[in-house]
């Protein structure tokens, strides 16, 4: 299930393998981040809306 | 020539061998091609040359069911017909939309595409485009396909110089038809009405009806009361099974490296293979890429993806910065499964004629959505594999959420009504689009088609009304 960024916890071990320098290239792009977060058993092709094949995060 | 029929008394008798009701694309291709070929043509448009509030009134009605456009601003009551707000995209039918789906049995034609075919180059060109619709293979489930832009044709404008000189077409305007009359088979004249005016007959060996997608079904329910059910028996079938083209926001797209002539004109068009679309048990369904929805945006939807695949999108990011990527929009018109209550109905108000309005009972039901949502998902996925770029679904997709009916909700494609049957059971006109009972009234337009598929109607429409004409001038 994917996580919206309001429920981040930067703490959280998913988070933060999946977040390094993400949160600078945003920044530095302007955009309010929305961040999703990948837990075990999520569904790999559907993420947030976006349909990604393995491999592509 | 055109005949100020303002000038007629009651008693007047227009004669003709074909008398054709309606300017648009469908009669007016009609009416050019006939008295090209040595028919005597009497052609009566119930609207002015230009646009009049007086006329457009006169398509008022009411809509029962989901939201849809004001029926009086969703065509033209003018000479040339809805072809004065066209926006001129064409593409043919797919050749399997004129087969019955295997999960769908109200679709299918009684005819071919190849019944179609001779008719393509000539409608091309009156529609002036190139008769060029090739396709690729895109990915395993979706083909590239290939539309064209009429500048576009006005059909009144096109032929106006056709209308005054002709000495074998007569073309009235602000006449509108208000009976047809019933006799041993066959429809033994036409009543009119001329605005302002009188009202006098016609005779014709052939009467057509090219009003449109609503007022084909509207005028001969009309003319089925007021004749004791000669039109219709007691067989129900005028107006019903009437289609849109839905509408709707898709996805927002990253595509990977598009190439020189991805897009045409800022739009890449594309559909799912035939064999795709049955595997999914949906109905046809045009999805197009457009370009120009995103520009500067492809940046932040490229952010977007970050979130969701950093690594991924970092890449893409690069890409980007090397024009490498472009974002788009996916957004998409498909075929509507025909569906028994949704109809062209007589409402409870008579406009100034005396005729009853229409109330258009118009659903879009849960085959509709799935064609929708089954199609992105196909879409997304064969790009997501192939890695030819990544789609972002839209929240109604992902939610599972009603087709939105904000906004541009469908194509202003008014199809069925008066669908063509090889059994008068269940279709008004036969495949020589001959109403069904009737030895001289024949139907011109999209109301006459079975099932719709995607493609914008217009060009099929003048290829019906070719091969009508050819019909029509092999029996003078």
């Amino acid at each position: 299930m994917a996580r919206h960024s309001s429920e981040w916890e930067p703490e959280h071990p998913h988070a933060e393998r999946r977040g390094t320098g993400r949160r600078d290239v945003l920044k530095g792009l302007g955009v309010l981040p929305f961040v999703v977060q990948f837990w075990p058993g999520d569904d790999v092709e559907d993420h947030a809306g976006w349909i990604l094949r393995r491999g592509d995060g | 020539m055109f005949v100020d029929a303002r000038t007629f008394n009651d008693d007047h008798v227009e004669r003709a061998d074909v008398c054709i009701f309606g300017s648009g694309p469908a009669g007016m291709t009609l009416a050019y091609e006939l008295s090209n070929s040595g028919s005597r043509v009497l052609l009566i448009e119930a609207g002015a040359l230009s646009y009049e509030g007086w006329s457009q009134d006169l398509y008022k009605g009411d809509v029962v069911g989901d939201t849809y456009y004001d029926l009086s601003e969703a065509r033209l009551r003018m000479f040339g017909g809805t072809s004065n707000h066209w926006g001129g995209r064409c593409l043919p039918l797919d050749a399997h939309d004129f087969e019955a789906h295997p999960d769908f049995p109200q679709t299918g034609w009684p005819i071919s595409r190849d019944d179609l075919m001779p008719y393509l180059q000539a409608a091309c060109d009156i529609v002036e485009i190139p008769n060029d619709f090739s396709e690729t293979l895109y990915s395993p489930s979706v083909r590239k396909t290939t539309v064209h832009y009429s500048p576009p044709v006005r059909f009144g404008d096109k032929y106006m110089d056709h209308c005054e000189t002709s000495q074998m077409l007569r073309v009235c305007l602000e006449t509108a038809l208000t009976d047809l009359v019933p006799e041993g088979g066959a429809i033994k004249s036409a009543r009119v009405k001329t605005q302002g005016g009188s009202s006098w007959r016609v005779e014709a060996t052939n009467f057509v009806l090219c009003l449109g997608g609503i007022e084909n079904s509207r005028i001969l329910l009309w003319m089925d009361a007021s004749h004791n059910h000669a039109l219709d028996g007691n067989r129900d079938v005028i107006g019903r099974y009437w289609m849109e083209h839905p509408f709707a926001n898709l996805a927002d797209v990253i595509i990977d490296t598009p190439g020189d002539g991805f897009f045409a004109d800022g739009e890449a068009t594309f559909a799912l293979t035939r064999e795709a679309q049955y595997a999914a048990g949906i109905l046809n369904a045009g999805l197009q890429l457009t370009e120009d929805s995103y520009g500067e945006g492809t940046k932040a939807l490229i952010a977007d993806l970050m979130c969701a695949a950093p690594a991924l999108g970092e890449r893409l990011m690069r890409a980007y910065g090397k024009e490498l990527v472009c974002g788009a929009r996916l957004q998409s018109h498909w075929e509507q499964a025909p569906v028994r209550q949704n109809r062209v109905r007589l409402g409870q108000n008579r406009d100034a004629l005396g005729i009853p309005t229409v109330e258009l009972h118009w659903r879009r039901s849960e085959t509709d959505r799935r064609t929708a949502t089954q199609s992105a998902r196909i879409f997304a996925k064969d790009i997501a594999q192939k890695d030819l770029g990544r789609a972002r679904l839209m929240q109604w997709i992902r939610k599972d959420a009603p087709i939105p009916d904000q906004g541009m909700m469908a194509g202003w494609h008014h199809i069925g009504g008066t669908r063509m049957s090889d059994s008068p059971s269940d279709g008004v006109v036969d495949r020589n689009l001959k109403v069904h009972g009737l030895d001289n009234l024949y139907i011109g337009g999209s109301s006459v088609f079975p099932s719709g598929g995607y493609a914008n109607p217009t060009l099929t429409i003048v290829q019906l009304s070719l091969r009508l004409s050819a019909h029509l001038a092999e029996l003078m």
